[in-house]
């Protein structure tokens, strides 16, 4: 029986080689992997990348594709919903990588995700673009080296204390002038695992640097009844609460401290300016929200409504922050263009290099997109403030990245 | 000889002394029997005896070592085993793999072995070619032989038994008191808890008597049962 | 032998005590497998390393690396849980130590898996020892909130661990060293390096099970205060079993930990032990597959059945459900009394006598 079995396995093995391996893009065909939350507790930001993916495979496959020397290339997206699991996350990597053939992966939305998947991608040499800044913290001069293991890796949200630094200086400007008293005692409120201890570091120290005496209150990540957390809050006497976690548990927390009035002033981070007006949110206090690059919702600006519209009009769903689907939407074009600079599909080395050297004029950014040296793209975040007791009455400003991380900040 | 004394315990629980300075010696070559009516201590001695309880006051030295307080894993390799009243045996298991768990584990390891495998001590207790079948399963009868089995296997020079008759019918105590009889000759000393009078009497050579803690009597069975403190206490208990 | 006649209770009886053979193969040490345990070992295990030969693809692999990985640390948990009878709620946290002890002696000192390896599963046996201290004391109900409250615990505490646990952002390890020339990367080889451990984490359980050791065990989980009655240091068998049990679960960890690359104290909090436990009794604790079985449910049922992780878990729910109503030995023990009923009716008719 056992000799029998593996007679069997013998022959299929042959069968496999003959007919199995990478598959070539000779049939004009270039496989991109997504590898994204559909379901589980990261399913509002895996939603956006699966979203921003559709939208920008259509739209170069509409333009004619992608000319890589005498061939036309179109995309084809293999969308992998990883159910908010490392181990699916790993299997479905696997797949694209070696059962596939992609040449590049866009996702995941979490960090320990996006590391573990990266631990494939960079041996297979396939191209793998994260919307994770926690990616900075493994992002340096060794690890993106030709062989180093994230060398085929880019991180495509601003480095976090960019990020933070913007937001930070946005809020401030932006809620200054409607408060009674000039706002001092800040308190953030995160969730506590990886991607809420990076973050919160970060843009407590941006905090800090603009002037505010800090308070720091971390939360299980699946906390939804944040009451009794947001009462001690308001014994602290805050100036702002900033609610600093994905989306999902900041629209549960707001209208929480609404109505037990925890702060004079809010922002809200991971929370579109549309999703706010979608929802009919209201609050007696100003309430900021930050988005990169741009925001959906919020006043009329012809080139990003006209982006939103196509993106929702493919049927993407109105989630808490569809605007992280630019973070993603962009890159398409950017390895479209690196590719066809290449002249070459097999040849992920040259599109690294091209990348790095490209600047590009995104769909919405108002600067070019570009790589720095650590393969981390910069760029401006936009943030908003809605007038008290409206759902629409948004006033937004764009704030560019500052210069340097604030004191006590080591970068990446 | 060895033998068991018990000086002076006393075991308070809360409010209720439920030992109160209690001294017995037992012998190790006889059937000695402990009656008394319900909440007299009877079971409380047993237990303060093996280690379930730590006792108030008092001394228990077993075969002249002072085991006060030892846990009962200790006691029972030096030889005192108890069965238990309820949940006497290993119910999700087989009846063999009961038995053989004390020939296992029960004590005095370099002494000769009265039974050679489990299957003669199974054959001894009556739950002959019973092996397989799985404890839980056993008619009550068969669960009480099976629990004396238990205690057998882990070899003891004297076997506290706590009520080994109850919810025995005739036949079944009869082959009970047939049991206990042997275990003299065979070098274990037993010392029971039981309100079988009939089987008490036809087993025991010696009673004691407890009345709320107190040893209110001690003597063979014929004394004991004429004693005047003994009958107001049992009058209108069933024998 | 003695005369065992009941009838004539007057007749003195002397017990002739001979002296013991040599010990009966029963006691003997650990009981051999009968031919049919030999048979369906073979068959499951040439099933396991054909299944890469059926060209099951890299994403099917991956989840069986999982699956492997999962099953070796569920059979500490069916030894201490099946066997002696305390449940844990915190057994992914013992992973966690295994695993972590791996990434830390890699970032720290350099060590790779194979160094690693004796430390890794020491050091979850130890964690779990102290971590079964308070079993002593108290009933098994309140012991699980302890074991819970233990994993909440090694969370914080390597969330705030800084820089030596890698904090949230956690920590990386190298790949696995090669030996004899075969690399670890490749994810064959991964596979059959899980499926090695995976064998010897059966035959060790196989073992005990069927020792003297085992019915100590047993001893303890069906009725513990006669266990201490027939001589039995039953405090000294628990923290053993649990120590046992940890090392199963350190070896688990460790495999986790260079299968991953990256941990981060999420992979070993309240969810993933409660899944552990789920897979156990759905699996079954007591037959020896059962942890087997259970990890392939937990880890291929959403796969194969396209279920989003809400719908996995009403299926769990639903699944627990029946399993603690109709099928008490979990899906392996349902197949195993199919299995004893069809041999029994088949030997009934061979020998005129049932066997069970």
């Amino acid at each position: 029986m056992k000799l029998a079995h593996m007679g069997v396995g013998l022959a299929m093995m042959g069968l496999a080689a003959l007919t199995a391996g990478k598959a070539k893009a000779e049939d004009q065909e270039l496989k991109i992997g997504v590898v994204a939350a559909e379901s589980g507790s990261f399913v509002s930001a895996g939603n956006t990348i699966a979203a921003a993916a559709k939208l920008a495979a259509a739209k170069i496959n509409d333009d004619g594709g992608i000319k890589v020397g005498d061939k036309t290339y179109k995309i084809k997206l293999y969308i992998r919903d990883n159910r908010t699991d490392v181990n699916v996350t790993i299997a479905a990597a696997q797949e694209l990588v070696n059962d596939i053939g992609v040449s590049a992966i866009w996702g995941t939305e979490t960090h320990d995700f996006s590391i573990a998947m990266a631990k494939i991608t960079g041996p297979a040499k396939v191209l793998q673009f994260s919307g994770n800044s926690s990616l900075g913290s493994a992002l340096n001069t060794t690890s993106v080296a030709p062989d180093g293991w994230l060398h085929y890796a880019f991180q495509t949200e601003p480095q976090e204390w960019q990020r933070s630094g913007s937001t930070a200086r946005g809020v401030l400007a932006l809620l200054t002038p409607l408060m009674k008293t000039k706002p001092v005692h800040s308190v953030v409120l995160v969730g506590n695992d990886a991607t809420g201890q990076y973050l919160s570091s970060h843009y407590v120290k941006a905090l800090e640097g603009d002037g505010q005496q800090v308070d720091l209150v971390k939360y299980p990540p699946d906390t939804t009844d944040f009451l009794p957390i947001l009462t001690r809050i308001k014994g602290m006497h805050p100036d702002i609460v900033h609610f600093w976690y994905n989306g999902d548990s900041t629209l549960t927390a707001f209208p929480q401290a609404e109505q037990i009035h925890v702060a004079p002033a809010y922002f809200l981070f991971g929370v579109d300016p549309g999703i706010y007006e979608q929802r009919h949110l209201t609050a007696s206090v100003p309430v900021t929200m930050s988005c990169v690059p741009e925001c959906w919702g919020g006043p009329k600006r012809p080139d990003v409504d006209q982006y939103f519209a196509k993106y929702f009009g493919s049927g993407a769903s109105k989630g808490p922050q569809s605007s992280v689907s630019l973070l993603y939407y962009d890159y398409f074009f950017m390895y479209a263009k690196a590719l066809a600079e290449a002249g070459k599909v097999d040849d992920p080395d040259a599109v690294v290099n091209n990348l790095l050297k490209m600047s590009y004029q995104g769909v919405v950014s108002p600067v070019p997109l570009t790589f720095n040296s650590n393969h981390q793209v910069t760029f401006a975040t936009e943030v908003c403030v809605v007038k008290p007791n409206t759902s629409d009455d948004f006033t937004c400003t764009t704030e560019q990245p500052p210069a340097a991380p604030p004191a006590g900040d080591p970068g990446g | 000889m060895t033998q068991l004394e018990i000086r002076g315990l006393a075991k308070r629980f809360g409010g209720v002394q439920a030992l109160n300075g209690i001294d017995i010696a037992i012998d190790g070559d006889g059937i000695t029997g402990v009656i008394g009516p319900n909440g007299s201590g009877k079971t409380t001695l047993f237990n303060t005896i093996m280690g379930v309880h730590k006792p108030t006051a008092g001394q228990v030295i077993w075969d002249g070592r002072d085991i006060t307080g030892w846990p009962a894993y200790r006691i029972a390799a030096t030889g005192l085993v108890r069965t238990y009243q309820q949940a006497m045996s290993f119910p999700g298991i087989s009846v063999l793999d009961n038995v053989s768990i004390g020939f296992e584990h029960g004590c005095d390891r370099a002494a000769p072995r009265r039974w050679t495998s489990p299957e003669s001590l199974l054959g001894f207790v009556g739950l002959d070619g019973r092996g397989d079948e799985i404890a839980g399963s056993l008619s009550f009868g068969n669960l009480r032989r099976l629990g004396i089995a238990v205690a057998l296997a882990a070899q003891p020079r004297m076997l506290l038994l706590d009520e080994p008759g109850a919810g025995l019918n005739d036949h079944e105590a009869l082959a009970l008191r047939d049991l206990i009889l042997q275990f003299p000759g065979m070098g274990m000393g037993v010392c029971l808890i039981d309100h079988d009078m009939a089987l008490m009497g036809a087993v025991c050579s010696r009673f004691i008597v407890l009345n709320f803690g107190t040893k209110i009597a001690d003597g063979t069975p014929a004394d004991v049962l004429q004693d005047r403190k003994v009958l107001e206490v049992y009058l209108g208990e069933d024998a | 032998m003695t005369n065992h006649n009941m009838q004539s209770p007057t007749q003195p009886v002397t017990a002739r005590v001979s002296l013991p053979e040599a010990k009966p193969r029963y006691m003997r040490g650990i009981k051999e497998p009968t031919r049919e345990e030999w048979c369906l070992g073979i068959l499951i295990l040439a099933g396991l390393i054909a299944f890469p030969f059926f060209d099951p693809g890299y994403r099917f692999l991956s989840l069986a690396v999982s699956t492997i990985f999962t099953a070796i640390a569920l059979y500490g948990l069916s030894l201490q849980f099946g066997q002696a009878g305390i449940m844990s709620v915190g057994h992914a946290g013992i992973m966690g130590v295994g695993g972590y002890t791996a990434a830390i002696l890699a970032n720290q000192l350099g060590l790779g898996f194979w160094e690693s390896l004796p430390l890794a599963m020491l050091l979850s046996a130890l964690a779990a020892a102290v971590v079964g201290l308070p079993s002593l004391r108290v009933g098994g109900q309140h012991y699980i909130i302890i074991t819970f409250c233990f994993c909440a615990l090694l969370v914080i505490a390597l969330t705030n661990g800084g820089t030596f646990t890698g904090a949230a952002t956690g920590l990386d390890v190298g790949p696995i060293p090669g030996v004899f020339g075969i690399r670890f990367a490749k994810l064959d080889n991964m596979y059959f390096l899980c499926l090695a451990a995976l064998t010897i984490s059966i035959a060790v359980t196989f073992a005990i099970v069927h020792s003297p050791y085992g019915r100590t065990l047993w001893s303890i989980r069906e009725n513990e205060p006669l266990a201490r009655a027939v001589g039995i240091n039953t405090n000294l068998h628990k923290i053993g079993v649990f120590a046992i049990s940890g090392a199963f679960a350190g070896l688990g960890g460790i495999l986790q930990t260079y299968y991953l690359r990256h941990i981060s104290p999420e992979l070993y909090g309240a969810f993933p032990s409660l899944y552990l436990a789920l897979m156990i009794m759905l699996g079954g604790a007591r037959p020896l597959y059962g942890p087997l079985i259970g990890s392939i449910i937990v880890n291929f049922l959403p796969e194969l059945g396209g279920l989003d992780p809400i719908d996995s878990r009403i299926a769990y729910g639903v699944g627990l459900l029946l399993v603690i109503l109709l099928l008490p030995g979990g899906v392996s023990g349902g197949l195993l009394s199919l299995y004893r009923r069809g041999t029994k009716t088949r030997h009934r008719l061979e020998k005129g006598r049932g066997l069970s």
